[in-house]
């Protein structure tokens, strides 16, 4: 029995061990004077080891990644013991699945930050335990099944992302860490009034015994039904800014941008990872019911309101922005809103759910490598952030070129890249659920996409950089050529044999009554 | 009787809660912000909370009051604690809309469930509550653990202050 | 303390009038150590409807655990957000979320 749990556990257990080590040997291991800068004050105990730490933190969530597969091959549900966790963490093959995904996008964002905090000579090496702490709360939050348990794990994922966000010394990371604390702390109170308000209704605060009051309720516009509509709102509010759909996004992008582009990467893949994980199980176990799930009285109409929001405004405005980092962040709440119609699919589509965690993995991976790679072409005192920067970088650094080309095909969703089978299966899903219209919104959609992400193509391989200016010359770092080599393998690897991954996605559901 | 001082300490409560948002001066408003948490903590009492009515006044009102107080002062710009006239008419009327809302849709969903179960508690004891942190709860608990150690890590290094200067050469 | 005066209605109004104004402080007031204020005070609000339908339910005290979380939470919270003003404030001399728009475009 014991053995059960640690196993089954194994990947949250790993990573929170890894995050308590490096906390200490990022507090009492000696400073590396080799990596400091040459006027840098030695002041750190841990300072200039950003390089080594971000090894040691991505190898600790490649170890979780690779457990995570592990507790997948023996299968969660024959560890028997696993049930003791029930229902406060549903550890169920949806969440392993999840969690490889996330500890998969935070060792690329760990390796990211190896090779970009020692080349900026940033001295934070704090950023690799608190992604840690941050990981351990997203995969908690992917597997809770109860609202406490929920809140907890939520506000350990957040709390970690603020400081993250704030980390450079520089108005813009500080500025950017302020909006997306008072926003996510507001988005969080609107969600807790919401649970407050399910349990008053119903007495439970387990997701499936609050389906079940739920279903109770529902028979007969009996007592509570307004209360859980209310609390609905609140909820599917929360998670929505969680996941920046539109019109909840508004700090999305100054976010984005302002922190420092590993964190950008961490954010953009596993906050909103774990975040859709968690809407999945809750409207799908809590707000499950018959009638919560139909068109004319529950959730599905609000979600594909937000689903075509997200996809049009966003896409819409991301072929203005002049920062490609901008223009990425847009991206990101773009495909936030592909993967909202795959969560609405789920109402009639049994394969939506599977669809949704493949969907998710390849934008972790395409995501991930194209942050690394605007990474990559930008060095010491010159980052490389708009079209203009990366004009002729195909002549100066082609292999940064072909990677991010790789990453943005993968991202516009070109055949046979990761994020093409991706936005496929989604959309198929959303056929299979009859959801036409959404569909057709989506795939146009898709097209407009392409065009920005072409742009930096265009840019990279037919501009030549204006005369004068600064140019913006490629870094030399191992740690991030190699998170770029894993990303890529993985985007071409899922691109041209998607069957494995899409089996087992396909098998991995949140078991709704 | 219990109505009548339901009443009151409503009032009071209400009275300190419009005080925090609408003061000009911060440090008033962080003492608004104390008079509505221990008044919160009287409302436990009625509601047979009294352990977390007293962890209220002492961890609550002892511990982010004084928080709160050391930012005020930390962050004051010399004679500016004062906040001048910041409101901007239309987003007020906006919020103020939004908010008569949000209000009037959860005081309907009040008044829309009459008839829900009513089952007298027992008084709580600090033992049940000590019980259910360490067994049904444990995980949640252990999970706030690392939250804190999180939030520790996190506030350190943002409110650190030495700077090497490297970020402002290399920044953005 | 008798419970004969005890009418969950009551709570829950006060708790959603408690947390009304803690929102309209949020969006109106641009002071970010008042909006920090606000959320404090939309927290309490839920706890005090936690409890409220604690004491509705009874049973094995969910609520006022719920609550012991929140306030935890906030705390850890409270401190973080104070952290990012401070650095911010550091870095701007300023604590008007108005003035925060080096982002915008």
């Amino acid at each position: 029995m014991t053995f059960d749990v640690v196993y089954g556990l194994s990947p949250l257990l790993v990573v929170a061990l890894g995050a308590l080590l490096l906390m200490l040997a990022e507090a009492f291991g000696k400073p590396n004077p080799q990596g400091l800068a040459p006027t840098g004050e030695v002041s750190d105990a841990g300072a200039g080891r950003a390089g080594e730490l971000g090894m040691g933190a991505a190898v600790v969530l490649f170890v979780g990644a690779a457990l995570s597969l592990g507790v997948w091959l023996a299968g969660p549900d024959n560890l028997v013991g696993l049930e003791l966790t029930r229902p406060y963490l549903i550890w169920d093959r949806f969440t392993v699945f999840v969690c490889f995904t996330l500890c998969l996008g935070g060792g690329l964002s760990c390796l990211l930050a190896g090779g970009y905090l020692t080349e900026h000579e940033i001295d934070r090496a704090e950023f690799f335990p608190l992604v840690l702490f941050s990981t351990v709360g997203a995969m908690a939050l992917a597997a809770a099944g109860e609202l406490l348990t929920l809140f907890v794990a939520l506000e350990t994922m957040s709390l970690g992302v603020y400081a993250l966000v704030g980390l450079r010394r520089t108005p813009r990371s500080s500025e950017a860490a302020l909006k997306y604390f008072l926003l996510g702390s507001f988005a969080a109170a609107l969600m807790l009034f919401g649970a407050a308000l399910l349990y008053g209704a119903t007495g439970r605060t387990d997701l499936a015994g609050i389906g079940q009051a739920i279903a109770a309720i529902g028979q007969g516009e009996g007592p509570g039904a307004a209360q859980v509509l209310i609390a609905l709102v609140l909820v599917v509010v929360g998670l929505a800014f969680k996941v920046s759909a539109v019109p909840f996004h508004m700090w999305t992008p100054d976010a984005y941008e302002g922190a420092p582009t590993p964190a950008t990467s961490y954010m953009a893949v596993a906050v909103k990872t774990a975040a859709f994980a968690v809407m999945v199980r809750v409207l799908l176990i809590a707000f499950g019911d018959e009638r919560l799930t139909s068109w004319a009285s529950g959730w599905p109409p609000v979600l594909a309101t937000l689903a075509v929001a997200s996809m049009t405004v966003a896409n819409l405005v991301a072929g203005r922005q002049s920062s490609v980092k901008r223009m990425l962040a847009y991206s990101s709440i773009a495909h936030a809103g592909y993967a909202l119609v795959a969560v609405v699919a789920t109402i009639r589509s049994p394969a939506a759910e599977g669809s949704i965690l493949f969907y998710l993995l390849t934008y972790t991976v395409s995501t991930a490598g194209a942050f690394g790679a605007l990474i990559l072409c930008g060095s010491r005192g010159k980052e490389a952030v708009s079209y203009e920067d990366l004009a002729g970088i195909a002549k100066r650094h082609p292999a940064a070129a072909m990677a991010f080309s790789l990453f943005l095909l993968s991202l516009a969703g070109v055949p046979p890249t990761a994020g093409f089978f991706g936005k496929l299966y989604v959309f198929q899903a959303a056929i299979d659920a009859e959801l036409y219209v959404l569909t057709v919104v989506g795939l146009l959609n898709s097209l407009v996409g392409a065009y920005y992400y072409l742009r930096v193509i265009v840019f990279m391989y037919m501009r030549e950089p204006a005369p004068g200016a600064t140019l913006a010359v490629p870094m030399r770092s191992g740690y991030v050529a190699s998170a770029l080599v894993i990303a890529a393998v993985l985007v071409i690897a899922l691109g041209v044999l998607p069957n494995v991954t899409l089996e087992w996605a396909a098998i991995a559901t949140v078991g709704r009554s | 009787m219990e109505q009548i001082g339901f009443g009151i300490i409503s009032a009071c409560l209400l009275g300190a809660a419009l005080g925090v948002v609408t003061g000009k001066n911060l440090v008033h408003s962080v003492l608004w912000l104390a008079v509505t948490l221990v008044t919160t903590a009287a409302l436990y009492v009625f509601l047979n909370a009294t352990f977390l009515a007293g962890i209220q006044v002492i961890l609550y009102t002892g511990g982010v009051i004084t928080l709160m107080l050391f930012g005020v002062m930390l962050t004051r710009r010399d004679e500016r604690v004062m906040v001048e006239n910041e409101q901007n008419g239309r987003r007020l009327w906006i919020a103020a809309l939004a908010a008569l809302g949000l209000f009037a849709l959860l005081a309907a969903a009040t008044f829309k469930t009459p008839g829900l179960p009513r089952t007298q508690a027992e008084p709580t004891t600090t033992d049940a509550i000590g019980r259910a942190f360490l067994t049904e709860h444990l995980l949640a608990f252990e999970v706030l653990s690392l939250l804190l150690l999180a939030a520790m890590v996190g506030a350190i290094v943002l409110a650190r202050r030495h700077d090497a200067g490297a970020d402002a050469r290399g920044g953005l | 303390m008798s419970a004969l005066g005890y009418v969950l209605e009551h709570y829950v109004v006060l708790s959603a009038l408690l947390f009304t104004i803690g929102a309209i402080g949020f969006l109106v007031r641009r002071n970010v150590l008042i909006q920090l204020m606000s959320i404090e005070l939309m927290l309490n609000a839920i706890n005090l409807l936690l409890v409220a339908y604690n004491r509705q339910h009874g049973g094995p005290m969910t609520g006022q655990l719920f609550a012991f979380f929140i306030i935890a939470v906030a705390a850890a919270e409270a401190a973080v957000g104070l952290a990012i003003i401070l650095s911010y404030y550091r870095l701007k001399a300023s604590v008007h979320s108005d003035e925060a728009d080096a982002l915008k475009h």
